[in-house]
């Protein structure tokens, strides 16, 4: 393809950073409501992040550390998770062919998450450190479920793209990836059962503790941005025919974010309001029986598919 | 400029707090944390208490600045990024308190730190200090009618007088 081709391509991949960018706090406000309902009481304002993100921005930078990794951590944990975003489909509707590749989407989404740990590691405080190789855990506990419930689509539709994973067939191993995908929703999502990385009691934010201002907003920004990004695939991927019947895209676009809203109130919310925090090694046995049940999904889907051939 | 305009008027709607136990016996302590509770609901205000100084916006200060405490206090005073306020929760934290010319205690917290603004009480209760840090964030009107003579309508904006000045009077 020419670049005058991938012009749509590109800008419609901007407007899909633009809106994760915008929309993603406001799961975050409308979580921190929810919590205050449940304990009954009034609670800040649903867009208290914007404000909370704006207040940051604005806010003095202090220099901890000559490395120039906690120098440029924070925008390049935004950057990919900004590409991983313009990569993702939204509102039922998958990048053009070539762009929307789920090997380099998952690789996006783990840069960020490792330029978290390392950051961690670089400004040398024990805090941030422990954070740090905490967060290397959890995503050894989170991503091989995210990946094989993935994949499990991939064999389904014989396609590595969004393009194709959005055409698969739905069937008995797709609702099972499914069921092990929202399970580990929370463990992508880093919310309070498994918030064991930052551990704001314990750890004092782990790998953030020692960022301030405008790096501490990019990153608490890539955190709300990574949990919208997690949020939508489970509705685009699995849910399909929620978005499939609204023809128009600007109306799938905005049920998508409806349901991305309603997904993380009615599940993320809850489930954070009422559990207390998991120790890691709880957290590494909960991810690995779930990839253990989703790597036998994938087996029956490869065998199904074989068998089929 | 951008920034002048967001630290007036988005720091006040979400001030995040970092709390220093700079020798209190605990009485004020356990206030702020019933300030946090469910019940008093500080959070409504965007008031946050966090467990870094990096991440704060004010210092609540509890206790009679004590000569050991003191350099700790500094530093992490050091470490709260500008713009930053500093708030005396308690009798002590105001000038010293009970123990004011004990042999280990400097005085009041301003005798270390610049502090903004004053919460006085023994311990001042959770909605003192609330009332306290509403103040401050200019959220309500300070009640100086009844000390002062200023009558109603005719309020000080509290940010405006020195810091002298600024003792937020606990009502009764």
């Amino acid at each position: 393809m020419t670049l005058p081709e991938f012009l749509p391509t590109i800008g419609i991949a901007i407007g899909k950073m633009l809106l994760v960018l915008l929309v993603a706090p406001l799961l975050e406000g409308a979580i921190r409501k929810l919590r205050a309902v449940i304990q009954s009481r009034k609670g800040p304002p649903i867009y208290q992040p914007y404000l909370d993100l704006m207040k940051l921005l604005a806010k003095e930078e202090l220099h901890v550390t000559d490395s120039p990794i906690v120098a440029w951590g924070p925008p390049v944990m935004l950057a990919a998770i900004l590409v991983a975003a313009g990569l993702m489909p939204i509102g039922g509707q998958a990048p053009a062919l070539t762009a929307g590749d789920l090997v380099v989407f998952i690789g996006l989404l783990a840069l960020a998450n490792l330029t978290l740990a390392a950051m961690g590691f670089a400004t040398g405080s024990a805090f941030s450190s422990l954070g740090a190789s905490r967060e290397i855990m959890a995503m050894l506990a989170a991503e091989p479920v995210l990946f094989i419930s993935l994949l499990v689509l991939a064999v389904q539709s014989g396609s590595m793209t969004f393009a194709g994973l959005l055409a698969a067939p739905m069937g008995i191993v797709t609702i099972v990836a499914a069921i092990a995908y929202i399970l580990a929703l929370q463990m992508y999502v880093a919310k309070v059962p498994f918030d064991i990385t930052e551990a704001e009691t314990e750890l004092i934010g782990g790998p953030l503790s020692e960022l301030s201002g405008p790096k501490l907003a990019l990153a608490q920004w890539t955190i709300y941005a990574k949990q919208f990004i997690y949020s939508s695939l489970f509705i685009q991927l699995f849910m399909p025919w929620t978005l499939s019947y609204l023809g128009w895209l600007p109306f799938a676009i905005v049920a998508n974010v409806l349901l991305v809203l309603l997904l993380d109130v009615l599940v993320v919310g809850v489930v954070m309001s009422v559990n207390p925090r998991l120790r890691l090694d709880q957290a590494l046995r909960y991810g690995m029986s779930l990839a253990g049940v989703a790597s036998v999904t994938l087996i029956v889907a490869a065998v199904v598919q074989f068998v089929g051939r | 400029m951008i920034r002048d305009w967001l630290i007036k008027r988005i720091l006040p709607r979400a001030l995040w707090v970092y709390h220093v136990n700079c020798g209190a016996c605990n009485g004020c302590d356990i206030e702020v944390l019933d300030t946090l509770t469910p019940y008093y609901d500080a959070e409504r205000f965007g008031i946050k208490i966090v467990g870094s100084p990096r991440h704060a916006d004010a210092i609540v200060l509890c206790g009679p600045m004590t000569r050991q405490t003191a350099p700790a206090v500094r530093r992490v005073y050091e470490a709260v990024p500008d713009p930053k306020i500093v708030f005396a929760i308690g009798s002590c934290a105001v000038g010293g308190g009970m123990w004011h010319d004990a042999y280990n205690v400097l005085g009041g917290a301003d005798q270390v730190l610049p502090v903004d603004f004053y919460v006085p009480g023994c311990p001042p209760r959770p909605e003192a200090i609330l009332h306290g840090v509403a103040t401050a964030l200019g959220l309500t009107e300070q009640e100086v009618a009844r000390v002062s003579g200023v009558q109603r309508g005719n309020e000080v904006d509290v940010r405006s007088l020195p810091r002298e000045e600024r003792l937020v009077q606990e009502q009764d």
